[in-house]
Parts: structure tokens; sequence; C-alpha cells
């Protein structure tokens, strides 16, 4: 464990324990080359990565992680949409559009546990008539929460 | 949200690493929701108001 501390691994190791269904942490980063490109410098890249190869440690492999690069995996960021980095795609047994952008440190941390339970499960947690309507969307929706660290 | 429809996707976004994302969005200490860059609210709200938010980003309920 490199960024989650020995109380929270061992938390979150029983909690992980519990994953049943399918879920992977795609994430895309910058590759530590030591070439600087303006514009497209990653502050948190290296912590954010660390933060993702815990999470996949702590819960003995049930959490897959793929670590992509946003300049040279080309495929990869369109395939997953991925506007800027660092970011952390949730994903289960499919890809549900689930994405944390900047490092998921704090209050957003504990967001994206309950994130990867929820998609491994496949349970959304909403109430039905939420469901039904959720479902009935005659257009995309792109629900953007912005957060500032706590 | 995003997991129980297809047509939802959800961006959880860290402004301190993106101040032109706070700027743009005006986007101060609170948490702030944008959907559709259309709707958008500050603050936690019941699962029933933020239905109503998206079914209006949506175009399916008025304002």
């Amino acid at each position: 464990m490199r960024l989650i501390s020995e109380r929270d691994a061992a938390t979150l190791r029983r909690r992980f324990a519990e994953l049943t269904g399918p879920v992977k942490l795609v994430m895309f980063t910058q590759s530590e080359s030591g070439l600087s490109v303006p514009g497209q410098e990653c502050a948190y890249c290296r912590e954010t990565r660390m933060l993702v190869e815990d999470l996949g440690e702590v819960s003995d492999g049930r959490i897959g992680v793929e670590v992509y690069d946003f300049l040279v995996d080309k495929d990869q960021v369109a395939r997953y949409g991925i506007t800027r980095i660092p970011a952390v795609a949730v994903v289960g047994e499919r890809d549900y559009g689930i994405r944390y952008y900047g490092i998921p440190a704090g209050y957003e941390f504990a967001s994206l546990v309950e994130d990867i339970l929820d998609v491994s499960a496949q349970r959304s947690g909403l109430r039905p008539e939420t469901a039904a309507a959720l479902r009935g969307l005659p257009t995309d929706v792109h629900i953007q929460v912005f957060v500032t660290p706590t | 949200m995003a997991l129980e429809s297809d047509r939802v996707r959800a961006d959880v976004v860290e402004v301190s690493e993106f101040p032109h994302l706070a700027q743009r969005y005006h986007v101060f200490g609170v948490p702030k929701v944008v959907i559709n860059e259309r709707v958008q609210f500050e603050g936690a709200v019941p699962e029933k108001v933020f239905l109503s938010y998206v079914l209006q980003a949506a175009g399916v309920e008025e304002a």
C-alpha cells in the first residue's frame, strides 16, 4: 500500500471481499518519460496511478487495473471518451460511463469505493421510480459533478 | 444514474486540478452539478430533485 493507510486497507479488504461481479479501473495517465508537452502536464497522474494500483492490490485482484497513456494509447482514449488526465473509468460487466477526472482523494475516494461496489453488483441503489424514469429518457444525459478538495 | 441507464454518463471532476473548468462553470467551494451544459445546481439534493433536474436537462420536464 503506497497511498492507502494500513487501517483503511483493512476496512477496504473486508468490503472488497464481497465483490462478486466484474469491475475494473481503467486509468489514463501520461508516461513519465520526462517529455513535457505544454498544456498536457499532469499534476497528479503518478499519485492517481498508485492509488488505482493500491485498490487492485487491496482487493486481491478482484478489482482489475488497466493503465493507458493519454498520448500513446489513442484507441483506448477514444473508446472511453477521455478528455483530460488523470482519468479513471469504473467499468463493470459493461461501460456505464462513470469517470473520475483528477485524483479521487478525500470525499471523492469514498464515492469511488461505493461506485466500485455498485458497478460490481450491478446495483444503482436508486428507487424503482427513478430507475424507470431514467430508462425512458429520450436523449443522452451527461452529468458533471464538480468537486473541490476537502 | 449512469449505472441505471445507457443514456446517462457521469463525470466526477476535481476542479483544483483543472482551474479552467472551475472558472468556466463557476465552481467555488461547494460541489456543483451541471447536466447537459444546461441545468445546474449546487450542493447535495434528494434523489427526486436530482431526477427532476435530469429530466429537465433531457427536455422531458419543464424547469
